[in-house]
């Protein structure tokens, strides 16, 4: 084990983001792929950490037959995600209900502090989407109804995937830090990623990666990346600068949706890499919410990059 | 040097053992309000600003953690009003907003 530790730390100052997310569902070709690569190890990152705060969000979103749920079942087997499929779930009641004497808490609360995989976000009823808020949001969710009140833990990170992101409330679409649009293949990029798909068919399923992958981020569940005290100002500025400049359409994107979704973003990122957070950390992580955001909302005329 | 690292460490995965570090305890707001003896919350309490505290007089009410106990809506102000507090809806749903402002940070810390 201790070879292991060794290459765990030779590994924290060496990328562990661009090495570790190649891990995840390598079959999936293309070059957005990457980027959401990269979201999901960010999010498990801090998978274990106490503080609430720092937990990120998924959705991915596009036409069938993109690869949207085979990511959803990809994390099944990398890290025993539960998949719930958001329409059927609707029937069951994700969020529970009170009725007479007894209260009812749902099957939210019972995949308390797991991965959610969420399939069909879009075909949720309104009830259960207010009910995901809350649990992404705070980590648990209330029950009221007449004399009932009742709060439940639902500690939960989320990977989602739509069809249709018009039908998802606005409210719930800014509780997820990372939303991507999973588009078509072009023919070449198709033809340049059958190398992978083949060698992955073919492969014999043991050196996938998977166990290096869990063994990492429990190895740094217990760290909690601080900020030193003189780069605070640094990082407000960064913050400051970024809002001004940025060309990328960010008017409607809200606070919890920007300045803190980068913080998070930049404590994952120093997680990663068992390392207090730095401005560094930060410009990485403006550069790579920025990027999604562009894809996502679009950019306006002026402003410096 | 990344890639390295990498090809090291898929060849010996097989040899990985994961030891699952102990989870912390943080336990949910609610949970530490039910456990904490009242003697303990009049003491946090105190760390509340100056403007809580006086507001809290004003409506009698004695800590502003017993709000929790009614639901933030008009059936939950009757029930306060009920227990003897004195404010009017605007009032209750400020000592909603305090408990959630001040208050639970307060206690998270702990």
């Amino acid at each position: 084990m201790e070879k292991v530790e060794q290459l765990f730390e030779e590994l924290t100052k060496n990328n562990p983001l661009n090495v570790l997310s190649e891990f995840i569902a390598p079959h999936l070709i293309g070059e957005e792929w990457k980027d959401i690569r990269k979201a999901i190890l960010l999010m498990m990152a801090t998978q274990n950490d106490g503080r609430q705060r720092m937990r990120l969000h998924t959705l991915l979103w596009g036409k069938s037959g993109t690869g949207k749920t085979e990511l959803l079942l990809a994390l099944q087997e990398i890290f025993g995600g539960i998949i719930v499929n958001a329409e059927h779930t609707s029937k069951v009641g994700l969020v529970g209900d009170a009725r007479g004497e007894y209260i009812n808490p749902g099957l939210l609360a019972s995949y308390n502090g797991n991965l959610l995989l969420l399939d069909e976000l879009d075909k949720m009823n309104g009830k259960d989407m207010n009910g995901l808020l809350q649990a992404m949001e705070e980590g648990h969710y209330t029950i009221v109804k007449g004399k009932h009140r009742e709060t439940f833990e639902a500690e939960v990170r989320v990977v989602a995937t739509a069809n249709n992101i018009n039908k998802i409330t606005k409210p719930l679409l800014d509780r997820f830090d990372f939303i991507f649009e999973v588009r078509t293949m072009p023919r070449e990029e198709r033809a340049e990623g059958v190398k992978t798909i083949v060698e992955n068919f073919f492969g014999n399923g043991e050196k996938k990666g998977y166990k290096v992958l869990r063994a990492y981020l429990n190895w740094i569940s217990d760290f909690e990346p601080m900020i030193e005290e003189g780069d605070t100002p640094i990082v407000v500025e960064m913050l400051k600068r970024y809002i001004l400049l940025t060309k990328t359409a960010i008017d409607d994107v809200s606070y919890r949706n920007l300045e803190l979704s980068i913080l998070r973003i930049a404590y994952a990122m120093a997680k990663l890499e068992k390392s207090n957070i730095k401005p560094r950390h930060i410009e990485e992580a403006i550069v790579f919410k920025d990027r999604m955001l562009k894809r996502l909302v679009g950019v306006v005329d002026g402003g410096g990059y | 040097m990344a890639e390295d690292i990498k090809k090291k460490l898929l060849e010996i995965e097989d040899e990985i053992k994961i030891e699952k570090k102990q989870e912390k305890i943080d336990l949910p707001v609610d949970e530490k309000l039910r456990r904490l003896p009242r003697e303990k919350l009049k003491e946090i309490e105190l760390q509340l600003p100056k403007h809580v505290l006086n507001f809290l007089w004003r409506t009698k009410m004695e800590l502003l953690s017993d709000i929790a106990k009614y639901p933030k809506n008009r059936t939950g102000y009757v029930s306060w009003l009920a227990d003897g507090y004195a404010g009017d809806y605007t009032d209750f749903l400020q000592l909603h907003v305090y408990y959630v402002r001040f208050l639970v940070p307060l206690l998270k810390k702990i």
